[in-house]
């Protein structure tokens, strides 16, 4: 059962970068390499928001403290990196919106780096998290079910987020505007809708959704400037498994990959009680999870391409 | 080819340059290249090493640097197979260099102590147990392994776009590593050695037989007094047979297939182009340079390590595809020593340069990768031809393969 | 925009009309209003890449005019009417529009000034219900009081689309999809409306049904400039017409006059 809290935490990280990936995607066709980078590097500036020089948040504070400090360092990181990831589109894709497929797939290869290698010069390579920052104690606790504190924080921030992104795409006019963009990008302009605003906007969303992730993930994890090459792809996978472009099926995906992760490392392989029937003895699990979920990856682009919850179309996407 | 002079003609020499025939504008840069190539090691024994103090990279790299930029040089130009002429997106070909040097590790080694099987083998005692086959043969069972391993990884992803294959060999890219970390324990039986990796892999040699009937062939070169310039004439000799095939395949009718798939996929099955079966090829030759590469660095070190395999070495060969010009084989080749020489020793020796010359404190090589992606992205916005455009490629990016809209196509 | 395009030449202070277009019978000078020009577009030069497209087009939609543009394929057409919306800006030439220059506004804002378009195959958004589609055309506007009565003006042209309006514009047929690309461009409340192929595609009876709308939208006050291959039916609905030939006008004149001409005939009526 905690296992199955372990992934269903993971999983809403995950949900958070795969949703990311998965907006871009559906309105430029583009699969941002980038986008796990941008997501490690706004944990680390979470870090320094929290830590020392900024707000100095310890977990000897009050709860009440760590989590507003919590919701301050959002606001602070979310419209960042916001800016951030729009600018990015701004630099450097924009101008191949009519190259050839490779161009900006190429380039977002080397933006990806690029923003790795920022990260680099101001962190270094040194590993930083906020585990301790929240109590281990549990939050919710009936019989052998139990939540802990640290876990449920990831729940109560991303189901918001979820709640306020779905309203935004389904209800507002910019979300139309993104919709309708994501389908058909001259019938949008010539509806009146200003595309490359919209592009930026969709940018915009999926950076603000990246820093709340790398909060979430430093409250979990250490991670340093490369996290993101490694977490991205397992967001991006995620997207994939739920349909590339269908924004459900993003956070499906990321819950099942999640879940998957948590339950191959909790499992002893070639334990006789785990399954040694079926899984020859080929050490620790958790060395072969990056395998398992990029085998998954490959299974789905091969023999369903357009995902759990996608439309299979001509193009197979 | 004659672009890389004929456009930059000066004058009345370059007029005369032109009314060359073709084949010898190839042909004469190609032999005076090939010369400076085949004299380099000699530079390095004479006092002219000592006259070309160049400021910032103090010196021409040496010897045992240029085989290992031959390597990568040999291995971007097969990626340019795959990128550069198909037009597919290649972000795992790290793979192909890891299958190349563990072939050469099972095949040239006593990594398989429990069996004892010499096949040719240069210059290994007959008592050593393992598997000891003749390196010349190994390249050529790693190319032709890794060749394998390509089509089994393109027959099922190379039916996807462009984008997902990118990905898909991206997580083959990443597999294949973690295999090898974690095959030392498959059920018990020890494929990969872990993290040790496989060494010492024996290298080439020609053996007592033709050392005896030549006199003078070495018998192994690892042995040898002058091991590295061995290892560096024999790396040219691959590097220039990769060039040829290279060049040729891409005069073939297949290379003409790949390009029509490159340029417009629809219409070139619609000319009755076979789609799985041209690409197929072309990420099984791409793969086979990068196995021969691979198994041939693996002898030249002497081993084959899995820190070595990881994403950014696909990367940094994509990255010397896309600085040389995608397609143009001549602008791989001149990216590619430049970059891996770079990589090698380059950036350390300009960092270190800064350190002395100026108030800088910039450690050049930490953010290597950071440059890369600067390279790749400035390349891809501002000259996504590449240094030395391949003359179709550039009509291609300059005019856009779709029908041409502020926002492009997105049916 | 992968190429830079050079600053707008303003080809309205140095008019010089290409030597094989006519010049249409009316005044040459943009003055918007006067003479009830709505649109004029002056000698515009539009590439496709380094492909030039269209070689100084210049033409005249003047208020409660259908006017069609008629020409075999590849003649440059839909081009055109991307150079006029903004999808494609022209390097050369100008555009006006009610007296304002156009010529390389972007393609939201030219919306909003009152030029809508129903494009070539319809581009519907597919995976949005009929009534969606309806919205997404009324985008730029922000009276939403009048949307109401614009939506049942639409309803009342094309009564099946009230029928429809929950089903996925993507599962509609030919006709029906048809009837929704004109209805959305309709929902902008246009000061011009620009039809590109209507009745591509469509079987005969749905072709003559098309027709029949242009005109009633017309007769309701709005101006259209119609781009067809379906010559014929061009003419029969249009008060004039330009014959467009590879990135040229060849001719232009009245269109009864012109589905009289005998190279209009030979060419494009299928007529010996």
């Amino acid at each position: 059962m905690n296992v199955f809290f372990i992934g269903l935490t993971n999983g809403a990280v995950y949900g958070l970068v795969a949703l990311g990936y998965t907006l871009v995607y559906g309105i430029l066709q583009l699969i941002n390499f980038a986008h796990g980078d941008v997501f490690a590097l706004s944990g680390l500036v979470a870090f320094s928001v929290l830590s020392g020089k900024f707000l100095g948040i310890t977990s000897d504070d009050s709860m009440v403290i760590i989590i507003g400090a919590l919701l301050l360092c959002l606001i602070l990181t979310m419209p960042l990196f916001a800016v951030g990831n729009a600018l990015i589109e701004l630099v450097a894709y924009r101008r191949l919106r009519t190259a050839p497929r490779l161009a900006p797939l190429i380039t977002a290869v080397g933006v990806s780096f690029i923003v790795q290698n920022v990260g680099l010069a101001v962190y270094d390579v040194e590993f930083y998290g906020a585990t301790e920052l929240l109590p281990r104690s549990n939050a919710i606790e009936i019989g052998s079910f139990a939540y802990q504190w640290n876990k449920l924080i990831v729940l109560l921030i991303v189901v918001p987020l979820l709640v306020s992104l779905t309203w935004f795409v389904r209800s507002t006019r910019q979300g139309k505007a993104m919709r309708a963009t994501a389908q058909d990008k001259d019938a949008s302009a010539m509806m009146g809708i200003n595309v490359n605003r919209t592009i930026s906007v969709t940018f915009a969303l999926a950076g603000a959704l990246a820093a709340a992730a790398g909060l979430l993930f430093l409250l979990q994890f250490n991670m340093r400037y490369d996290t993101g090459f490694q977490l991205g792809l397992f967001a991006f996978t995620a997207a994939v498994l739920g349909g590339i472009g269908n924004l459900s099926g993003a956070v499906l995906g990321a819950t099942i990959i999640g879940l998957i992760e948590a339950f191959n490392e909790g499992l002893r392989w070639g334990h006789p009680l785990d399954g040694a029937w079926f899984f020859p003895d080929v050490g620790a699990p958790s060395d072969w999870t990056r395998a398992v979920i990029f085998g998954i990856l490959i299974a789905i682009l091969v023999f369903r391409p357009e995902g759990l919850l996608g439309e299979r179309t001509a193009e197979g996407t | 080819m004659e672009r890389v002079k004929g456009r930059s003609g000066m004058g009345a020499a370059g007029r005369g340059w032109n009314q060359l025939p073709e084949r010898a504008r190839t042909l004469i840069p190609a032999t005076i290249l090939i010369l400076l190539a085949v004299l380099y090691p000699w530079y390095h024994e004479n006092w002219l090493a000592e006259f070309t103090n160049v400021p910032v990279i103090i010196n021409f790299p040496s010897v045992s640097t240029a085989v290992i930029v031959i390597v990568f040089v040999i291995m971007a130009v097969g990626l340019n197979i795959v990128v550069g002429y198909a037009g597919l997106l290649d972000l795992g070909y790290v793979a192909f260099y890891a299958v190349g040097a563990y072939t050469a590790g099972w095949l040239a080694s006593g990594h398989f102590q429990q069996v004892s099987f010499h096949f040719g083998s240069a210059g290994i005692s007959r008592d050593l147990n393992g598997i000891h086959v003749n390196v010349w043969i190994v390249l050529l069972a790693a190319g032709l392994l890794t060749a394998l391993a390509g089509i089994i990884i393109g027959l099922p992803t190379l039916r996807l776009r462009g984008d997902y294959l990118a990905i898909v060999t991206l997580g083959f890219g990443e597999i294949v590593p973690v295999f090898v970390r974690n095959g030392d324990n498959l059920g018990g039986f020890n494929l990969t050695a872990g993290t040790f990796g496989i060494n010492p892999i024996d290298s080439p040699g020609f053996g007592e037989g033709l050392n005896g009937a030549w006199g003078g062939l070495p018998v192994n070169f690892q042995q040898s007094f002058i091991r590295e310039k061995l290892f560096f004439y024999a790396a040219l000799a691959l590097l220039l047979i990769t060039l040829f095939c290279s060049v040729r395949l891409r005069e073939s009718r297949l290379g003409r297939a790949w390009i029509a798939i490159r340029e417009d996929e629809t219409a070139a099955a619609a000319m009755g182009i076979p789609l799985m079966r041209t690409k197929t090829w072309a990420y099984a030759l791409g793969a086979f340079f990068g196995g021969i590469a691979g198994a041939y660095y693996a002898s030249f070190k002497s081993g084959a390590f899995p820190s070595e395999f990881y994403f950014n070495i696909s990367v940094f060969l994509l990255c010397m595809v896309v600085l040389g010009g995608m397609g143009s084989v001549w602008g791989v080749v001149t990216a590619g020593s430049i970059l891996a020489w770079l990589n090698v020793e380059g950036l350390a020796n300009i960092g270190t340069y800064l350190k002395r010359q100026t108030p800088l404190d910039f450690e050049v090589a930490k953010y290597q990768f950071g440059i890369y992606g600067v390279i790749i992205v400035l390349m891809m916005l501002f000259r996504p031809t590449g240094l030395i455009p391949e003359r179709r490629r550039k009509l291609e990016m300059e005019e856009g393969v779709q029908d041409e809209s502020v926002y492009g196509a997105s049916r | 925009m992968s190429e830079q395009t050079p600053p707008p030449e303003r080809a309205a202070e140095s008019p010089a009309p290409q030597p094989e277009t006519q010049a249409p019978p009316q005044q040459q000078r943009a003055n918007g209003g006067r003479d009830g020009v709505i649109l004029e577009v002056t000698d515009i030069h539009t590439y496709y890449g380094s492909i030039h497209a269209l070689k100084g087009i210049s033409l005249q939609v003047r208020e409660g005019e259908i006017v069609t543009l008629i020409g075999a394929n590849g003649a440059g057409k839909s081009t055109t009417l991307r150079s006029i919306n903004g999808l494609n800006n022209p390097r050369k030439g100008r555009i006006v529009f009610q007296g304002k220059d156009i010529t390389n506004d972007p393609a939201h804002s030219i919306v909003k000034m009152g030029i809508s378009q129903s494009p070539e195959g319809r581009r519907l958004f597919p995976h949005m219900s009929v009534l969606e589609n309806l919205e997404m055309g009324a985008f730029q506007r922000t009276d939403r009081q009048n949307f109401k009565e614009d939506l049942d003006r639409v309803y009342a042209l094309f009564p099946r689309l009230a029928e429809r309006k929950t089903q996925r514009a993507g599962t509609l047929s030919g006709g029906e999809q048809q009837m929704v690309a004109m209805g959305r461009a309709l929902m902008a409340r246009p000061k011009l409306v620009m039809l590109d192929e209507p009745s591509m595609g469509l079987a005969p009876i749905f072709v003559e049904r098309i027709f029949e709308i242009v005109k009633e939208i017309n007769q309701q006050g709005t101006p259209i400039l119609l781009v067809e291959q379906n010559a014929m039916m061009a003419l029969d609905v249009a008060h004039r017409g330009y014959v467009m030939e590879t990135g040229h006008i060849a001719l232009t004149d009245d269109a009864k006059a012109l589905a009289k001409n005998e190279q209009v005939q030979k060419a494009y009526l299928g007529m010996d």
